[in-house]
């Protein structure tokens, strides 16, 4: 239903999204994950026009977003929940783009009861909403023209533990309908859950995607085990001795090869295990892993020396 | 925020591609309508207006008493005369207001989504401020007929009817909305509401002064000047439409110079503007 064309987007120098392509499937929810910075706000401004592309397209159903008649009974869009009118009310917001878009005003209620706001809330000026409220507003809004997809930046970002869930709950529902969702996140366990098909990406370039289960099998080297026997010495050796990088890791180890090649290798040293089980191997280890080259912190370097002291004052102020 | 509510109804899709015919485009009167509830929805906005109208009929009521008060003759034309001058850049604030908070508030991002061709929602808030200008002059004249009624049924003897009707049917409208289309056109150059307003004023009250200064440094630039002080123009259009060939060229000119110029080079800047 979305299509990312060979999308780059430079800025100077800078190539803030580079030859990117994804496409996004109706009846799914697509994730977009990446670090700060990956560019993937970039991308999906560029969905709905409000950034030139430099080159590539990207096409909504077939169709350029600008050239959508009324786009917002087709596409919902939540960029940027703050971009709104501090002095205006919720309701007000929400009246607004029903005005634009054509709607009737009982549509309103509707979706601030859909989100959860209450009438007293969406009296309030949009300057005293909490995080949390403002993405609720975001996220009415982009529903308003009960639109066919919707392009969600950080729709998770300020809500609580509940209002992910809800949300959640909320997307999935939309996608079994029919629809579908694109959602960007940096917080992997937001998207894990819900995205039926996830894109990692980092500086501007798009590193894997794929469903959960692809994404983990097409890891490289990702398998890893833990072990615990009665002679870890004796295990670990063997497990070096079959070319496996082994680690000591609490009371055991902690080897880069599946819990089988683990037993083989203890049951050829005569080694008695007391323990063997998967490593336990998340998204998340992938996701660091796909785009450590390209995070801003390098993950296995430990944190920066805190600061030096102050310089010694000397002959007091000037 | 209970997690039974139901998920919202997408409508029904054929295939992967989006149907769109049975969907209009936003008619342009709807987007000047949106525009014009932005326009008093916010307490800027809205207290704006809400001191246009008071000055006034403030100024005018104030011009009144002081007419009881002492004994010389008033005409219509007094009351609506001076409260113009005000209105001249009082009215420009609010296209001012209409188009940079988008920018300030970060709105353009939400209003440019819901209608991509961004010329239409600018040319909407430029409709909706002619419209804004031309009810400040319907305001204006009303509590003129008011207050000179009110004169005429207390001192009958001092009172003269005498409407200029250039004035009131072609030079106050024609003024007032070219003040505003000015402060339009810096306002989408500009993209600042602070920015905008002093070089609305600046451009509009100092501009004469400093353009006198230059000229008396360089005597040749003095044949330069008419063509370009656009507060001496349109303040001459008060009296009617010009009537030499090189009075319409001078107003052109500096209509030229400090409204359409401008107007393109925000309008270029606005339709190509990453909306952040």
């Amino acid at each position: 239903m979305i299509r990312v064309d060979h999308l780059t987007k430079t800025y100077g120098q800078f190539r803030a999204v580079d030859d990117v392509s994804f496409t996004c499937q109706q009846g799914r929810v697509t994730g977009f994950l990446g670090p700060n910075g990956a560019g993937k706000t970039t991308t999906m401004r560029v969905m709905v026009g409000l950034t030139p592309a430099s080159s590539g397209r990207v096409t909504i159903g077939g169709l350029d977003y600008a050239s959508i008649p009324n786009p917002g009974r087709h596409v919902g869009v939540l960029l940027d929940a703050s971009a709104q009118h501090g002095g205006r009310t919720g309701r007000e917001i929400l009246s607004l783009g029903a005005l634009a878009m054509g709607l009737p005003s009982r549509r309103v209620d509707e979706m601030l009861a859909l989100v959860g706001l209450t009438d007293g809330e969406a009296k309030r000026r949009l300057r005293n909403y909490s995080l949390g409220m403002k993405q609720r507003l975001g996220i009415a809004h982009a529903l308003l023209g009960e639109p066919e997809v919707l392009i969600l930046d950080e729709p998770a970002n300020g809500l609580d533990p509940a209002g992910i869930r809800w949300m959640r709950g909320l997307l999935k529902g939309y996608a079994d309908r029919g629809g579908t969702v694109l959602l960007s996140s940096h917080l992997l366990n937001e998207v894990e859950l819900i995205a039926d098909e996830m894109i990692l990406i980092g500086h501007g370039r798009v590193v894997a995607h794929g469903d959960k289960k692809s994404l983990l099998a097409g890891a490289q080297g990702a398998a890893t085990s833990l072990v615990t026997s009665l002679d870890n010495h004796a295990l670990a050796s063997a497990l070096t001795g079959r070319g496996h990088v082994v680690e000591a890791m609490g009371e055991g180890l902690r080897v880069n090869v599946a819990t089988e090649e683990v037993g083989r290798a203890a049951l050829a040293a005569g080694v008695v295990l007391t323990d063997l089980r998967s490593g336990g191997v998340g998204l998340e280890d992938l996701f660091l892993e796909l785009t450590s080259a390209t995070a801003r912190e390098p993950v296995t370097v430990p944190p920066p020396p805190p600061p030096p002291p102050p310089p010694p004052t000397m002959g007091g102020h000037q | 925020m209970s997690a039974a509510m139901p998920a919202p109804m997408p409508a029904a899709m054929p295939g992967p591609s989006l149907d769109t015919s049975a969907t209009a485009a936003i008619p342009f009167w709807r987007l000047a309508l949106v525009e014009l509830r932005k326009a008093y929805n916010t307490r800027a906005g809205f207290w704006l207006l809400f001191t246009i109208g008071l000055l006034i009929t403030l100024l005018q009521v104030v011009q009144l008493i002081t007419f009881l008060a002492q004994d010389y003759t008033t005409t219509f034309t007094d009351f609506t005369g001076n409260v113009w001058i005000v209105s001249l850049v009082l009215v420009p604030m609010l296209p001012i207001l209409l188009v940079t908070t988008e920018w300030s508030q970060r709105t353009a991002v939400v209003t440019f989504a819901i209608e991509p061709r961004r010329l239409r929602v600018i040319f909407a808030k430029l409709a909706v401020a002619v419209a804004l200008a031309l009810a400040v002059v319907v305001l204006m004249l009303v509590v003129a007929v008011a207050c000179t009624a009110v004169a005429d049924l207390l001192r009958p003897d001092y009172v003269e009817w005498s409407v200029d009707k250039t004035f009131v049917f072609v030079g106050a409208p024609l003024t007032v909305l070219t003040t505003t289309v000015f402060g339009f056109a810096v306002a989408c150059m500009l993209l600042n509401t602070p920015a905008a307003i002093v070089l609305f004023l600046l451009s509009w009250y100092a501009s004469v002064g400093v353009l006198a200064a230059i000229a008396a440094l360089i005597p040749p630039f003095e044949d330069v000047l008419p063509w370009i002080t656009l507060q001496i123009n349109v303040l001459v259009l008060a009296d009617g439409l010009p009537s030499e060939a090189s009075d319409w060229g001078h107003l052109l000119v500096s209509l030229g110079v400090w409204i359409v110029l401008p107007l393109f080079v925000g309008m270029g800047r606005i339709v190509n503007a990453e909306v952040k």
